[in-house]
């Protein structure tokens, strides 16, 4: 079996990033902290999903994005879309939500509880780690 | 090419109904889904679950696949009998570019070719991005997760980064390639937080640009610091002296080992906070350790008498006097 890309989006596997490669120039990214934030076109796109799927996800309080001042002009109705910025945080929690339902068949409350019970777990694993250690 | 059993693997007979194949699907899929699972093979499992449903719900490829006979074993050299699908019809589920290349050479070899025949390698991927596609497309974003060392998160670095990159020739072929790229790591950077490399996804169809490359950070488990967040724990062993004494100890962070100082009268699992020698950042997290008792072995007849004069001396001293187990 040759190695696969994993989802419809063409994710590549968990890399282990070892030291720097001798011949390849350096890249330098864009840190996606709370300052560097996203509009709805670039979530899409990661996450390879339609705008109405993003609009579903604000819809039912999975994200919530921040709502950046917009001109007159824009601020019209239908362009309430332009206005949101969401975090690197919002985009990773969209993409878990649309593999989880495109994957597991289940509704977008059946995913906003898994994400929630996701959490709990994270914080659970890493309490029992602190446990185990001692 | 191997043969793959595929009820083996969703663990059902091979005349199970539609229904239980798709039962068995779902339990395996929530148990293996890389975004839920924590099991070592998870991904692995996942994408050779996914292809043996894919086959199996498929009544048209379930049939085919059944002609093959039952007589091959899991992992057995295969080799598709000639014609072997003559007479079947597929109807026309189109494979992207991606969904190709998630399913194993043995798939391909029976269902790649019939699938994909008029496809090209551009503009095979659709995705569940949708939208009218033009001859002028911007190539797919990618976004994959990389483990680093804590300490790249307290200094910075750069990392070669090695990614497995599916694509498909001219003659409909998938296959992967390798793609390294030396990526700045900034200092201060979180489990879970993203780094984009504009232009450095897929490449554009036609004129149009390439998208761009995610790379979500994940720590590398390490042997004694766990991080929370922007905070980074350490548990530090101390000896009963030091415990009860006070001392200063020196004491590793990934940012350098410091001298800490053990306040008098600290019982065990007492928390020390480092402020400010968490990660770094703007609001840098903290350090904490938290304090263990070590006790001093005692191998040979001095270091018990050691001991038994310890027990004399603290005659008084009951550490069960909480539990109400006292006399």
């Amino acid at each position: 079996m040759k190695s696969k890309n994993g989802h419809q989006d063409s994710s590549p596997c968990v890399q282990g990033a070892q030291g720097s490669a001798a011949d390849t120039p350096e890249l330098s990214g864009t840190l996606l902290d709370d300052q560097h934030l996203l509009t709805v076109e670039d979530v899409c796109r990661v996450c390879a999903v339609r705008i109405e799927y993003i609009e579903e996800l604000v819809e039912e309080g999975l994200i919530t994005p921040q709502v950046e001042q917009v001109d007159a002009l824009h601020a019209a109705k239908g362009h309430e879309l332009q206005s949101w910025r969401f975090t690197g945080m919002h985009m990773r929690q969209a993409r878990i939500a649309a593999h989880l339902q495109s994957d597991l068949g289940i509704n977008l409350a059946g995913v906003a509880l898994a994400l929630q019970l996701l959490d709990e777990v994270e914080v659970l694993r890493m309490r029992v780690k602190a446990i185990d250690a001692t | 090419m191997e043969y793959k059993d595929y009820y083996k693997i969703m663990g059902v007979a091979r005349d199970a109904p539609q229904e239980d194949i798709k039962r068995a699907y779902r339990k395996l899929a929530r148990k293996y889904h890389p975004d839920v699972s924590k099991e070592a093979d998870a991904e692995a499992r996942f994408k050779e679950v996914g292809e043996a449903y894919e086959v199996l719900q498929d009544p048209e490829k379930r049939a085919a696949y059944d002609r093959l006979g039952a007589n091959w074993k899991a992992n057995q050299e295969f080799r598709p009998p000639p014609d072997w699908n003559a007479g079947f019809e597929f109807s026309g589920h189109e494979f992207s570019q991606a969904d190709a290349a998630k399913y194993s050479d043995f798939f391909e070899s029976l269902f790649g070719g019939n699938f994909r025949a008029g496809f090209g390698a551009e503009g095979a991927s659709g995705g569940r991005g949708g939208g009218p596609e033009g001859f002028h497309r911007r190539g797919e974003d990618r976004y994959a997760k990389i483990l680093i060392g804590l300490e790249d998160a307290y200094e910075g670095a750069t990392r070669a980064i090695t990614l497995q990159i599916p694509q498909v020739d001219a003659s409909g072929h998938v296959s992967t390639r390798e793609h390294t790229l030396n990526v700045k790591i900034p200092k201060g950077i979180r489990a879970r937080q993203q780094i984009r490399l504009a232009g450095q996804g897929a490449p554009g169809h036609g004129q149009a640009p390439a998208g761009d490359l995610y790379l979500e950070i994940e720590f590398r488990p390490h042997p004694y610091y766990r991080v929370d967040g922007s905070d980074v724990y350490l548990d530090l062993p101390v000896s009963p002296w030091e415990a009860e004494l006070g001392a200063t100890v020196k004491t590793p962070t990934p940012g350098g080992i410091v001298d800490l100082k053990i306040p008098p009268r600290s019982a065990a699992g007492k928390k020390l906070r480092l402020k400010g020698r968490g990660i770094p950042g703007k609001t840098p997290g903290d350090f904490f350790v938290v304090l263990q008792i070590a006790l001093p072995a005692a191998p040979i007849e001095e270091d018990k008498d050691f001991y038994r004069r310890m027990s004399e001396h603290f005659k008084s001293f009951n550490p069960r006097a909480g539990l109400g187990a006292t006399g």
